[in-house]
């Protein structure tokens, strides 16, 4: 009897006991590595991937897991589709994907690096984002920095080698593999665009606007004149994707402000945030929110969300990028379901910017990445070299082929140089090829952007995404190549790292800049108090570290 | 003594095994990880981990006190703290009381509910409708305007934040909290309440002479808690709900750190600088309101 009774109370101990631990063991069901003998790499991969020396071995002989992250890569990866099995196999490699949300991947880096547990493939944006954390996890060995010689990944190489990655050599070793957005900083011009509702224009009786005031009277008037002729006050002006987008508003007033980058100002480097220009822009600013010309919920708004207000016609300018126009969930697809049988193009047009105090037309330009690729410190010289491999492969013609039209002999066939599509069509276009590899959106940019695919004009891209569409782009491009010049900026700044500089990153600017817009104190007057209060957190001596560090480049 | 007391733990062997798992759990998860503590002392190198990090002293708190948000922080959470204490936590006194007068068990019922749903639903959803609610364009806004009245930016004004901040979570716990109370006052013998009918009290008297003072104990033990938790001021709320326009008044510690540890790149020591000053602060706070409870002659906890 008392035997039971020890029985029954250590068992129901147990049972607590195993309810406690459940939460403490880690997930360590691995699953199996494909058993399938290794795949030959395939010829392409073969190709592109360096000329082994004679008598080498396979490279890809030894099937390798490799961890990486990347923004929705959970779902991207599900379904384990077609193209992520050509990868896997062509490279023999297993892909384990750990996820990471636009809201929190710069949390999550940190906190898997504070933990050990980063991924062998990082996805960050730290090099220019965050010059001082990138300092820190050189510092620290949390990342693995390229060989020396990269001859043997030449499309690598070229990125390692391109003029603006030198600024983020650390004592000669680089750390990163910069996520290149366009080829050039030219194409940044379609990256900005102001939508606007051309018939609410018409209907106001409203011109293009040559200055600031004109551009602000209009969008008042959108909020004030009730462009839709419903007898309801229920409008507002302009509404913003992010708030990076709206800021090209204040272009013309001072065109570093569009990019944020750093400029001469009575003799010293400074950044924007603290230039004598600043003025006219908190002062126009406050005068968007107080007409209800800029959109009164835009401080609370997340990203995307004020993008509604536009396609249900709440809304008369929306502050995005050109090729947002196209896709299946673009801004004029979302326009069109919300507006049925109307034609986006007939309603909206992208209105250009007046020109600057100089009488000069100001376009976006930026560097030619703020992303990268890293590689994790304990990543072994096999997988190193795997890693290198994919990447160079990725950043090859062939991928790019890949990428465009699919896989070959499924989704299209080649002779010579003539592409023929063979895949499905869903209505009259074919079916894209990201809905039926979702995976392909991830696998195509993880060494670069390739902005450039989607907005060039090209057969595959007319046969996606439609005539008028690609002619909207490239017409955009055009216009701003002939009229508009690129906001003078100092790359170099972007990437320098100074023991002050990096502690600015402690500045939140949107933050401060909302938080004026939102006040109801004199906008100059409460702007020099805050960038004040930035003295506290190093800015002085930034700029003279910055001054002094563009003095001996002779700038 | 020493005999006496391994032969009291034999007699009670089985309940002490019983025992067992919340100890383990405790260890395991509260006092195990505590070692954290130290990284507010010490430079945080992320390869060498905390052991092995670099000890820099009181560093990251002359860091910390430097910086003249972390005040704002502090100062909002007093302020706010105080205002729960004050506002929310009589309001679920005040509803377990109310629905305790309903007469008909069916209706009780049905309050009871009502009152306690919203506490199920997450802040990340109570946001998003408050926003619906709250914007330009929302609900309320809306009714002003029909009235012939200018809008109002509720969300991003400083000055109305704080009774948002008080309001909503009002409306999400307010029958969630009630319950405690409502069970303390089950609990009360029905013959007190007939004695004290028969004596001729009214429903109001009832309630001063036998429900309040059968329920104060609770009541007590339940604010030294409130107390306790002051310095916290309930992140997921505020988090939610803040913008960059209302940080002047609703910006606290909490919030404050998340931003600085994760979004601008700030020192993890720093950090945890004051994660530790926090509850410190909280402590003292309880063993405060702790004495003051058992000064007034109640039930403490400790």
């Amino acid at each position: 009897m008392k035997k039971a009774k020890l029985l029954g109370s250590a068992g129901l101990s147990a049972v607590m006991l195993a309810t406690v631990l459940a939460g403490c063991g880690n997930d360590s069901n691995k699953e199996q590595a494909s058993s399938s003998a290794p795949a030959a790499a395939s010829s392409q991969a073969a190709s592109s991937a360096s000329a082994s020396p004679a008598g080498e071995a396979n490279p890809y002989a030894e099937h390798l897991d490799l961890s990486v992250s990347w923004w929705g890569i959970g779902v991207g990866f599900e379904k384990h589709d077609e193209m992520l099995q050509k990868l896997e196999k062509d490279f023999n490699v297993t892909l384990k994907p750990m996820d990471i949300g636009w809201d929190n991947y710069k949390e999550k880096a940190q906190v898997w690096a504070a933990a050990g547990q980063l991924p062998d493939i990082i996805t960050n944006s730290i090099t220019n984002d965050n010059p001082a954390t990138y300092n820190e996890w050189v510092k620290q060995g949390l990342v693995h920095a390229l060989p020396d010689d990269l001859s043997a990944y030449p499309n690598v190489e070229k990125v390692a080698k391109a003029p603006e990655v030198q600024g983020i050599y650390r004592e000669g070793k680089l750390y990163a593999i910069p996520r290149m957005t366009y080829p050039n900083t030219d194409l940044w011009a379609v990256d900005r665009a102001i939508y606007v509702r051309k018939d609410w224009m018409e209907k106001l009786g409203i011109q293009d606007p040559k200055t600031f005031d004109e551009f602000e009277s209009m969008l008042t008037a959108f909020a004030t004149k009730d462009p839709d002729g419903n007898n309801k006050q229920d409008t507002t002006g302009i509404v913003m994707n992010t708030l990076g987008y709206f800021k090209s508003v204040f272009v013309p007033t001072f065109p570093q402000f569009g990019n944020q980058s750093w400029l001469k100002e009575d003799g010293k480097w400074i950044p924007f945030y603290a230039s004598k220009q600043m003025d006219n822009v908190v002062v126009q600013a406050r005068k968007m929110y107080a007409d209800g010309a800029l959109d009164r919920d835009f401080a609370v708004e997340k990203a995307g969300e004020a993008n509604q207000k536009f396609y249900q016609n709440k809304a008369g300018a929306l502050a995005f990028n050109v090729d947002s126009a196209s896709g299946s969930t673009g801004i004029r697809a979302e326009w069109e379901k919300n507006n049925p049988g109307q034609n986006f193009f007939d309603h909206v047009k992208v209105l250009h910017l007046w020109p600057a105090a100089d009488g000069t037309i100001y376009r976006h330009t930026t560097n030619s990445w703020w992303s990268e690729t890293m590689i994790n410190a304990d990543v072994d010289d096999k997988k190193l070299d795997r890693i290198l491999r994919i990447y160079d492969w990725l950043l090859s013609p062939e991928g790019k082929e890949m990428f465009d039209y699919g896989i070959e002999d499924k989704d299209f066939t080649k002779s010579g140089d003539q592409y023929t599509i063979t895949r499905p069509k869903d209505g009259d276009s074919y079916i894209d090829l990201k809905k039926e590899y979702p995976s392909m959106d991830i696998i195509s940019q993880l060494a670069m952007w390739r902005n450039v695919s989607a907005i060039e004009d090209s057969p595959i891209n007319r046969a996606a995404k439609g005539d008028d569409v690609v002619q909207f782009v490239q017409d955009e491009l055009n216009w701003q190549m002939q009229n508009a010049k690129p906001i003078p900026t100092a790359f170099e700044i972007f990437t320098m790292s100074t023991p002050a500089k990096d502690k600015l990153s402690a500045i939140n600017f949107d933050d401060d800049f909302t938080r004026m817009i939102l006040s109801k104190d004199d906008p100059v007057a409460m702007w020099h108090d805050i960038v004040k209060g930035y003295d506290g957190k190093g800015l002085q001596q930034a700029i003279s570290e910055v001054t002094a560090e563009m003095a001996k480049q002779g700038k | 003594m020493e005999k006496r007391f391994g032969k009291e733990i034999y007699k009670s062997r089985y309940l002490y095994i019983l025992l067992l798992p919340t100890v383990l759990f405790y260890v395991l998860f509260q006092y195990f990880p505590m070692y954290g503590v130290l990284l507010a002392f010490k430079e945080y190198h992320i390869r060498e981990g905390i052991l092995r990090s670099p000890w820099i002293g009181m560093n990251n708190f002359e860091e910390l006190v430097k910086q003249s948000e972390f005040w704002r922080a502090f100062r909002n959470t007093i302020i706010i703290s105080v205002g729960r204490i004050v506002l929310e936590f009589p309001a679920a006194i005040a509803l377990a009381l109310l629905i305790n007068e309903v007469v008909r068990q069916k209706l009780k019922k049905f309050y009871q509910t009502v009152y306690t749903f919203p506490h199920f639903i997450s802040w990340v959803i109570v946001s998003g409708i408050m926003f619906n609610f709250l914007s330009n364009d929302g609900v309320l806004n809306q009714i002003i305007a029909a009235l012939g009245f200018g809008k109002q930016t509720f969300l991003t004004d400083p000055g109305l934040f704080r009774p948002i901040i008080f309001l909503s979570n009002i409306w999400k716990e307010i029958g969630w909290s009630a319950i405690i109370y409502l069970a303390a006052i089950a609990g009360i013998n029905p013959e007190l309440y007939e004695a004290a009918r028969v004596d001729g009290a009214g429903r109001w008297q009832q309630l001063r002479a036998i429900t309040w003072p059968s329920i104060r104990g609770t009541a007590a033990i339940l604010l030294i808690l409130a107390v306790g938790n002051a310095m916290n001021g309930g992140f997921d709320q505020i988090f939610n709900l803040y913008n960059p326009g209302v940080y002047a008044t609703g910006d606290i510690i909490d919030t404050y750190v998340y931003r600085a540890a994760f979004s601008d790149g700030s020192s993890f020591g720093v950090t945890t600088a004051v994660g530790l000053f926090k509850a410190v602060l909280n402590f003292a706070l309880l063993y405060g309101a702790n004495y003051m409870v058992k000064k007034l002659g109640g039930e403490g906890l400790v």
